[in-house]
């Protein structure tokens, strides 16, 4: 009798424990405190316009490979192989959507040799052997897990090398590619509920705020300040209401932007 | 009093360098998880986040989900942790999936019907020693 009135009584206690952890309000200091952005990789991104509308990659796959004929590897200034080795790895990530072995074969090479060119640590060369090796045997799942050790080892190499500049300027690389090569299928056939994906004001302001952080000596250079005036004509064109398809206009407007953004950083010596 | 909050904040502080053991304890909680996440058809980023908490004390990062994905995302403390939750609120601060469990691996699943950003509270609310570390990791398909 005396444990169920002990037990009785000790609940009421119990259940308001529970609640007040339940029913905790978010406070506005909260709210202004968040501490980073997690970015998503491109393959995020692929792997939702997939879900939303079964595509037939293969032409996009022969619009990358034909793309690469105009590409170089013997650029000369650490931004430029940061940046070129974000859209590789993204052009990975689009490989394995597209199941393309040979694209993601041929991307863990380039990685190799840009890697070697920074002369970065071996473990970056060893996770490219690995993509190789994985491409080969068409590990579609396992490759999608190294791709992201790779694109967050090139990151961490920046940062060891003390070149946050093109730390930055490769992360955003990867995700201007990403935008490039969706609004590419898109312009060729637009779907009104896979244009939803390109939804990103948020993300975007974190990379103008991290453009931003580039030092007067990088944002001096024309190929990045017309980056930084570009991407915020982007954000623009993607800021549309939750639910709200991007228009067919905009989607070929981003194509445009993107497209000769990328061709430029491919380009450039 | 204050002095001796004052000691144990310094002391907490002062243990945080030397606590790598328990973050990487906290990653492997997480990923447990995240892997059966996998063996059901997930693709996991297993480039995680991750931090030190004070107990009672959160963490918010924001990130952008998108609409066609469905997310796991998990929340693993390290072996000093009790009870770790995640709370997940849309652009607009609407609480929309939570994990208030008590355990000190935390997980929501959530298909979001549009793409935008979306921000994660991860909460220390019971943890040995005052604190504990905590990895953020998750998994899509």
């Amino acid at each position: 009798m005396l444990k169920i009135t002990l037990i009785l009584m000790l609940t009421p206690l119990l259940v308001s424990n529970i609640d007040e952890k339940k029913t905790e309000p978010i406070t506005e200091e909260e709210k202004q405190a968040f501490s980073s952005y997690v970015v998503p990789s491109p393959h995020e991104l692929f792997h939702a316009m997939n879900k939303l509308d079964q595509r037939n990659w293969t032409r996009l796959a022969d619009y990358i490979r034909a793309d690469r004929d105009k590409q170089k590897d013997n650029y000369k200034r650490n931004d430029l192989i940061a940046m070129n080795l974000g859209i590789r790895v993204a052009d990975g990530f689009f490989g394995v959507i597209a199941k393309d072995r040979e694209l993601v074969y041929q991307m863990g090479r380039d990685i190799k040799t840009f890697a070697r060119r920074l002369g970065v640590r071996d473990s970056l060369i060893g996770l490219s052997t690995e993509v190789e090796s994985l491409a080969e045997d068409r590990e579609w799942q396992k490759l999608v897990s190294r791709l992201n050790d790779v694109q967050a080892e090139i990151l961490q190499e920046m940062v060891r090398l003390r070149d946050t500049d093109a730390s930055i300027l490769g992360s955003y690389a990867g995700w201007l590619e990403g935008l490039h090569l969706v609004t590419k299928s898109l312009v060729v056939y637009y779907h009104e509920e896979a244009s939803q994906t390109l939804r990103q004001p948020g993300l975007i302001d974190n990379f103008i705020a991290e453009l931003d952080k580039l030092s007067p000596e990088t944002k001096s250079q024309g190929l990045v300040a017309d980056i930084i005036a570009q991407t915020k004509h982007i954000r623009s064109l993607v800021d549309v209401p939750q639910g709200v398809a991007v228009p067919r206009e905009r989607v070929a407007e981003l194509y445009q932007i993107s497209s000769k953004l990328v061709t430029r950083i491919q380009r450039s010596e | 009093m204050k002095k001796i909050i004052l000691i144990l904040t310094v002391a907490i502080i002062a243990a945080v360098p030397f606590l790598s053991a328990t973050e990487k304890q906290a990653k492997n909680n997480a990923l447990a998880i995240a892997l059966i996440a996998a063996s059901k058809g997930y693709d996991v980023r297993d480039t995680y986040h991750s931090g030190f908490l004070v107990e009672d004390r959160s963490k918010i990062v924001r990130t952008t989900l998108h609409r066609g994905n469905s997310y796991r995302l998990v929340a693993g403390g390290c072996n000093d942790a009790r009870d770790v939750d995640i709370l997940l609120y849309d652009e607009n601060w609407n609480l929309i999936a939570k994990d208030t469990t008590t355990d000190k691996l935390s997980e929501v699943a959530i298909t979001p019907r549009w793409t935008g950003v979306f921000y994660i509270k991860i909460k220390m609310y019971d943890a040995k020693s005052g604190g504990a570390h905590w990895v953020l990791m998750y998994a899509y398909n």
